[in-house]
């Protein structure tokens, strides 16, 4: 029953959350207009995002009802490269954790990992299930699919005859339907939330230009930070490393762990969040690095811009650097991945600490871990 | 039956706070009971603990319902009352809360009790005789059944010993009596709130909760729970009830005065304490075991029982951020002196369990005068 490696020692991450203390006379940060980096923010970023999204949701959709259809490892194939299409997608777009997405409880129910195979393999027997229940989402999503797809014998021609000739083949292939139907309609919901031909939460997003607790910069800094620090630093690389459980390695909570792409997420995972830092979409428009060299934002006497920028670069290619699978990685070449934790950590800090202190925006979330 | 010699064993542990009052805070106003209070009001509160425990209780019991063939285990229930869905277990614990095992549980072991509970369901529906790399029914010395994996190990004490370790001693130990629950820099001035307790109060008394004795302890020693139990049965070799008692107590007060020296040498004594109880009752377990092995084919399931009690007791060592144990040798003990299966213990020789045994002692030397009594 023990299966890890037990490592010694036990690293405390204490995260310092120095929260910026409302100083400066910030309401009005003088030589800066957050006007048009909303706009660029919603116009060529966010909207795309999730646009990009639901349309790679689409085609995932297709490609299984093509599959249940015709069950061949050709049309497996195609169903299996239509998910991981959409869940690169979904990496650009976790970091939105507010507004539509805050209200639709997107995030957690499109990607909670690690999933249940208890309520899989129950939900697929009995039959009776709902996917709208929140328990369910360890059931359905983006991870409920890695398991469906590849599962603990990822081989080709063994998942086809689970969804052909097992003897709960039928019930299988409507299970792979109803998650598929479940993710997509969700990813429509929140592009139709934010579309300005739907609901225009655009609209609402870039008039909203202070820099108070509900104002865009407040809340998208807000979800996006939290973001990153409980599922990307934690979740995609941390959690499987075992830096909450005292370096006891958890490989089974590694994102994508039957697909093994684990490593490619949190890459296109980061890639998202330098787009946004940097105000990258189509084009390179205003984004917050612009935002504190107007500031004149300093850091140890460099430009706080520049050093945020190196240092998502520097988190990036340690990432890149982690052999997958991941969940053989923690268990037995940790190193790396312990690398890229701290540069991760440094990151988190960075953003949370001195970009927010800058800005003069008060960070509002805590970790909720109470009684 | 075993005989306890009334022993005058000390543990070294006992550091009282009575000597060396070297700092300048306030006297401390230690009660006899974990009853604090403010404004003529309690400010003690660990309700979520309490239910926790309860779930517990619950759980094992729809385990021993499957011991005693009274029904088939569900994988599904167990893990809705595991995350108690619904509040209520999704209908399976009798009384309702917020609060669930699951999301408390240290973060490696999730899996594990998941796995278990697939484990224990499929056992249960195969319902066929235990055996050697078969799981199933075996008889106890009392004539019940209970249910085992295919190694031997009783799914109903996997469970229970399993939580013990991976959510009441994690909270305790990785949570509660960190620096950031109860360290010097905690609140303690401010009321949490609109709660009668600062958090770092709360945070003591929560902790405290996780132990599961009544606020009397141990002049009371009525319905004990969970570790209270194994703290009470170690306590006439290891002095293990006032040793965790007044640790509880004195920190507590000590908060209350805000005298943090004293407050930070009882943290010592309560991981020092717990991990202590765990040890000897894992000897205890094992030299249960070694008795029941000696007495052949008529007291093996008895022995399959006592050896799970024990092999979760070791494994719940690992979860001591301050252990004096290494992991290495925890692996060791369980995997090659105990050995996964429990089938494969030659009743003939046994020197495999008194290996394990000794390997404790050595991490815990002031077991060694006790180890054959415990």
């Amino acid at each position: 029953m023990i299966r890890h490696r037990f490592l010694k020692a036990s690293i405390l991450l204490v995260i310092s959350a120095v929260a910026a203390s409302c100083d400066k006379e910030s309401s009005n940060s003088p030589g800066f207009d957050r006007g048009p980096l909303l706009e660029n923010l919603g116009v060529n970023i966010i909207v795309p995002a999730y646009d990009s999204l639901a349309r790679r949701a689409a085609r995932l959709e297709e490609a299984a009802i093509e599959f249940t259809e015709t069950r061949n490892e050709q049309t497996l194939g195609k169903l299996r490269d239509a998910w991981l299409s959409a869940y690169v997608a979904f990496q650009h777009c976790g970091y939105f954790n507010f507004g539509p997405a805050d209200n639709l409880i997107f995030n957690a129910s499109v990607n909670t990992y690690p999933i249940s195979r208890i309520k899989i393999d129950d939900n697929i027997s009995s039959g009776s299930y709902d996917l709208n229940a929140i328990s369910s989402n360890s059931a359905k999503g983006f991870a409920a699919l890695d398991y469906l797809l590849y599962g603990e014998n990822p081989d080709a021609e063994n998942v086809v005859e689970l969804f052909d000739s097992d003897d709960e083949a039928s019930a299988r292939r409507q299970y792979l339907l109803d998650v598929v139907e479940d993710l997509r309609a969700r990813c429509d919901a929140v592009y139709e939330r934010w579309s300005p031909a739907g609901d225009n939460y655009l609209g609402t997003f870039v008039s909203l230009t202070g820099n108070d607790v509900g104002s865009a910069t407040g809340m998208l800094l807000n979800g996006a930070i939290q973001y990153c620090e409980s599922d990307v630093r934690d979740g995609k690389i941390g959690i499987p490393l075992g830096v909450r459980s005292l370096n006891v390695p958890i490989p089974a909570n590694c994102e994508a762990l039957y697909a093994q792409q684990s490593i490619l997420l949190a890459v296109e995972s980061i890639k998202g969040l330098q787009n946004l830092y940097l105000g990258k979409g189509k084009t390179d428009g205003v984004g917050f690095d612009d935002y504190l060299t107007a500031l004149n934002a300093r850091h140890n006497g460099d430009a706080l811009a520049s050093v945020i920028a190196s240092q998502i670069d520097l988190a990036l290619t340690k990432i890149a650097a982690i052999p997958e699978p991941y969940s053989e990685t923690v268990e037995q070449n940790p190193d790396p991945a312990m690398a890229a934790y701290q540069e991760l950590q440094k990151l988190v800090v960075l953003l949370k600490a001195d970009m927010m202190s800058a800005l003069g925006i008060l960070i509002t979330y805590q970790d909720n871990d109470g009684d | 039956m075993k005989f306890f010699f009334p022993c005058l064993f000390l543990s070294a542990l006992i550091v009282l706070s009575c000597n060396d009052d070297d700092d300048s805070g306030p006297a401390l106003q230690v009660p006899d009971t974990y009853e604090f209070t403010r404004n003529g009001q309690s400010s003690v509160y660990y309700g979520g603990q309490t239910d926790r425990l309860n779930q517990t209780s619950e759980i094992k019991a729809y385990f021993q319902k499957g011991d005693k063939k009274e029904i088939v285990l569900d994988a599904e229930t167990l893990l809705a009352m595991y995350e108690n869905a619904g509040g209520d277990g999704d209908g399976n614990f009798s009384f309702t809360s917020d609060r669930q095992l699951k999301d408390k549980t240290f973060p490696a072991d999730v899996a594990f009790f998941e796995d278990l509970f697939i484990d224990a369901e499929n056992a249960s529906v195969a319902g066929l005789s235990a055996a050697n790399g078969t799981a199933g029914y075996i008889t106890r010395k009392n004539g019940s059944t209970m249910l085992v994996d295919a190694n031997g190990h009783e799914f109903t004490q996997t469970f229970e010993k399993g939580i013990m370790g991976s959510v009441f001693l994690h909270q305790i130990f990785n949570v509660y009596m960190t620096d950031s629950r109860v360290g010097d820099e905690v609140e303690n001035t401010e009321l949490d709130g609109a709660n009668n307790y600062t958090p770092m109060e709360h945070h003591w008394d929560e902790a405290f909760g996780y132990w599961g004795v009544p606020v009397d302890f141990p002049n009371n020693t009525q319905n004990l729970r969970f570790f209270a139990n194994y703290s009470n049965g170690r306590d006439p070799l290891i002095g293990s009830n006032k040793m965790l008692m007044d640790a509880f107590l004195t920190g507590r007060a000590a908060i209350v005065a805000k005298n943090y020296p004293v407050k930070n040498e009882q943290r010592e004594i309560i991981y020092k304490g717990f991990e202590l109880v765990t040890a000897a009752t894992a000897i205890h377990y094992l030299n249960t075991a070694k008795e029941l092995l000696g007495e052949g084919e008529s007291s093996f399931g008895e022995a399959l029982h006592a050896l799970s009690e024990g092999y979760m007791f070791i494994r719940a060592l690992r979860i001591s951020p301050k252990k004096r144990i290494s992991d290495a040798t925890i692996n060791e003990i369980l995997e090659t002196h105990i050995g996964e299966n429990f089938w494969e213990l030659p009743e003939t020789d046994l020197s495999g369990l008194d290996e394990a045994i000794d390997l404790l002692v050595d991490a815990f030397p002031e077991l060694a005068n006790v180890k054959d009594a415990l």
